[in-house]
């Protein structure tokens, strides 16, 4: 196949796979792409909005259409990280002699926990306590599991999809930096619009809607996962997500003047490595066998507004990390004066 | 198969390269336009500095040549610059892109050529960039040449064209401005003094012309001191004054010319256009009948004195007319009032005192000039005099007084060569027909007789008269004191 032709069929399939979650996920066709972005990436994201807005919905969906093993853990306070990873039990077995005279040895055996699955929704994560979060920590990172000193390899692809709820903070635990550093991106879901909102109720209140088709095996996801990857991106390009990333840390030159006011941290080396990868998908999804700056740029706010904390003052005057996210995409040029200009 | 994707993939390099330099070679050639147009705006700017002072100020060099060699060297220097900037080719395929909205195909492409990178991307990027060079006009992505100096250079180019081919005096445009201020001031306290002192005389005599005249005068002294009047204001009330100070003039010295007549024919001397001579005294103001000629009656003494302030007062004047229009007023005033006489003859049609001669002919002394019989300039120490000459109807005089070969309003001959302060012998304008002729005063080239007993007093007491002035150097009233000291002792 050539490689256009090899370009084409992904931009197909990514298509056809978003057709198809959007016949049971109304709207959010946006947060549809940016999770496909995140699964052909490699990364996980980080899914916040109000209940009742298809969270779970749109992952069972896509369980359903990439033919993958889905599994979902609503985390609670009391959740233990083994709950999570699994655990080691002991298993009784009956030796070959029966009769009377028959003995009954234990082993220990590992019980793998839900996380052993394609697709993960950590359902709140918010509300496990920190010991239970960072239990997925060497999964998402290093997509394998240790357990009793045996490491275990997940199947790939992994992808974590967490969600979290905005608005009930009281007995929550909000995620630690180092954790939100390792979700590739961080998706807002927004309410739906009135027609929206009418066409979830035509589908979810008359009959039966049958099931979603399969669009993608694991081998597709896999070659799609490797195109990505080989898809050109021009140095001024990468240096130009650099500068985004660099843009957003507090004191440095390029900081803009809301980064500077009220930002505490900004994006770390993951920040722009996320930012140059979704811009590579985000054009191979296009149909373009390059990425540019405007890939890059429609990736930034997934890309970095986890990984901008902001400082109090922030935080009491209702900044968001979005308004920042787009005053540094505003300060920051793209060619800056790499653009031959013979007036000059 | 193999071979024919090497072979695809070569080509599409080799032409996405050529694409590119293209490209590039159009880039340079824009920046060679725009350089030498801006070079040549500023090699014209001296060049038209050089074509509008070529004709004001003398040029050692030609200025066409000059004018052209800086025009040349800028030009030189901007191409010079613009060769040495340096295209970026990736600076030109990102304005391609953004240009051409390709989302960094071009320069993509241009980084995987350069790179020799091998993906499975690569050649299709390249491929997709070469194609969309060829489709796309370079005159599209470089935009549309723009040379804002252009305009500028072509107008410099003209301005210094035309100075060249039509020269202009700035001088003549622009006249030097002169901040002379204090020194008209100075010259207004002057004047204002010289009329206050004719006032008085003319108080005593009981002139009343003289009175009004000098009152004039002292009003316009007033002004100029108190700079409530411009120049050209102020030279236009000096020629009126100037005018009526000289009829004034005429009619005392008509006055006294009878008195000091009578007087001399007495005494037997001669001489009615006697001459002064007296060093320093550069007024040539002369013509004082009757002050050869001693034991002269009061009323004789008093029209005589009226009659010199007169001429002191007139003398002052022309003389600060003069210094304002050597700062360039007068020829200002003239354009003003185009109507007002440059200089104004006296009814007679000879001026007192050899005024009738243009500035710096005659009264400086820069040139003498000559009559037929010069011999009535017994004091010819100086190095000019002028004469009038009135008719020959003194023979009895013998000494300056000569035929008239000459008709009245001839024009008078002027001879080059005299030096310093002239001398004037001034003639009786109402005695017959006069002509003024102009002499060089080296008597002993013309051989002329004045008995020197005659004149000796009367130059004694012009030399003290000048010497009670207050501009008189004190270093010249020592020297004609000596010298009429040293006089005096020899004989």
């Amino acid at each position: 196949m050539d490689v256009r032709e090899q370009a084409a069929w992904a931009s197909g399939a990514v298509r056809a796979l978003r057709e198809e979650i959007g016949r049971t996920i109304v709207g959010h066709e946006e947060v549809v792409h940016d999770v496909l972005v995140c699964l052909f990436c490699g990364g996980h994201a980080l899914l916040e909005g109000v209940p009742g807005l298809g969270k779970t919905t749109l992952i069972k969906c896509l369980g359903q259409v990439l033919d993958l093993v889905t599994s979902r853990i609503q985390f609670t306070p009391d959740l233990m990280p083994a709950d999570i990873i699994g655990t080691n039990v002991l298993v009784p077995e009956e030796t070959q002699a029966a009769g009377a005279g028959a003995e009954t040895r234990r082993f220990v055996r590992f019980q793998k926990g839900p996380v052993f699955a394609n697709i993960v929704l950590a359902d709140e994560i918010n509300r496990a306590t920190p010991k239970t979060q960072s239990a997925l920590l060497e999964a998402m990172q290093e997509q394998t599991v240790t357990v009793g000193g045996t490491t275990y390899p997940l199947d790939p692809p992994f992808i974590v999809l967490a969600t979290q709820n905005p608005i009930e903070m009281e007995g929550t635990y909000p995620l630690p930096e180092a954790q939100l550093d390792r979700f590739f991106f961080k998706l807002a879901l927004g309410y739906p619009s009135a027609e929206e909102i009418s066409s979830i109720i035509d589908r979810t209140t008359a009959g039966q809607q049958g099931p979603l088709s399969r669009i993608l095996d694991g081998e597709g996801i896999r070659r799609i996962k490797g195109l990505v990857r080989e898809v050109p991106l021009a140095a001024h390009v990468r240096e130009f997500a650099i500068r985004l990333a660099l843009a957003t840390r507090p004191g440095t030159d390029a900081a803009a003047d809301l980064v500077s006011r009220f930002v505490r941290y900004g994006a770390s080396p993951r920040g722009p490595q996320s930012l140059v990868l979704a811009a590579k998908a985000n054009a191979l999804f296009d149909g373009r066998l390059n990425a540019g700056f405007d890939d890059v740029r429609a990736m930034a706010r997934q890309a970095l507004r986890h990984r901008v904390l902001l400082n109090f003052e922030g935080e009491a005057e209702g900044i968001t990390a979005e308004q920042v996210i787009d005053d540094v995409l505003s300060h920051t040029p793209a060619t800056g004066a790499a653009a031959f200009r013979g007036e000059d | 198969m193999r071979n024919a994707v090497g072979e695809r993939v070569r080509e599409s390099r080799a032409l996405f390269a050529t694409l590119v330099a293209r490209l590039e070679r159009r880039a340079r050639r824009d920046l060679l336009i725009r350089g030498a147009a801006t070079g040549s705006f500023v090699g014209l700017l001296p060049a038209v500095v050089v074509s509008l002072l070529a004709g004001s100020v003398p040029l050692h060099f030609a200025a066409l040549l000059l004018a052209a060699g800086l025009a040349a060297a800028g030009c030189a220097a901007g191409l010079v610059a613009a060769l040495l900037r340096r295209v970026d080719r990736r600076h030109l395929l990102i304005q391609a892109d953004r240009v051409l909205g390709s989302r960094e195909l071009t320069s993509t492409a241009l980084e995987l050529v350069d790179s020799d990178a091998s993906g499975v991307f690569t050649e299709a990027v390249i491929e997709d960039a070469a194609q969309l060079l060829v489709r796309t006009a370079p005159r599209r992505i470089l935009g549309r040449l723009r040379v804002p100096l252009a305009p500028f250079a072509a107008l410099a180019a003209l301005l210094a064209a035309a100075g060249l081919l039509f020269p202009v005096n700035l001088r003549a445009l622009f006249p030097r401005r002169v901040d002379s201020s204090s020194e008209l001031a100075q010259i207004g306290e002057d004047l204002r003094n010289r009329g206050l002192r004719l006032a008085e005389e003319a108080r005593t005599r009981d002139l009343g012309r003289s009175l009004e005249l000098s009152q004039q005068l002292a009003r316009l002294g007033n002004d100029l001191a108190a700079r409530r009047i411009q120049p050209g204001d102020a030279l236009d009330r000096m020629s009126e004054l100037e005018a009526g100070l000289a009829e004034e003039y005429q009619l005392r010295l008509q006055e006294a010319q009878p008195a000091a007549s009578s007087g001399l024919a007495g005494s037997g001397a001669t001489s009615r256009g006697t001459s002064t001579g007296m060093p320093g005294d550069n007024t040539g103001k002369t013509g004082e009948a009757g002050q050869g000629s001693e034991g002269s009656s009061d009323a004789k003494s008093a029209l005589g004195d009226a009659k010199s302030a007169l001429g002191d007062a007139l003398d002052r004047l022309r003389h600060a007319r003069r210094q304002l229009e050597g700062q360039g007023y007068g020829d200002r005033a003239q354009a003003q009032s185009p109507s007002r006489p440059r200089r104004q003859r006296s009814p007679s049609g000879a001026q007192p005192g050899s005024h009738g001669l243009p500035p710096g002919q005659g009264e400086t002394g820069q040139s003498a000039q000559r009559g037929q019989d010069p011999g009535s300039t017994p004091g010819g120490t100086g190095e000019g005099a002028a004469i009038d000459q009135q008719g020959a109807r003194d023979p009895g005089s013998g000494i300056g007084t000569l035929p008239a070969p000459v008709k009245r309003g001839e024009p008078t001959t002027i001879v080059e060569g005299g030096r310093g302060p002239g001398l004037q012998a001034q003639g009786n304008p109402s005695e017959g027909d006069s002509t003024r002729l102009l002499a060089r005063a080296l008597p002993e080239w013309t051989g002329a007789r004045l008995p020197e007993a005659t004149i000796l007093n009367s130059y004694s007491r012009q030399a003290e008269s000048a010497l009670a002035r207050d501009e008189v150097p004190l270093k010249l009233k020592e020297s004609v004191k000596e010298y009429f000291t040293v006089i005096g002792m020899s004989k």
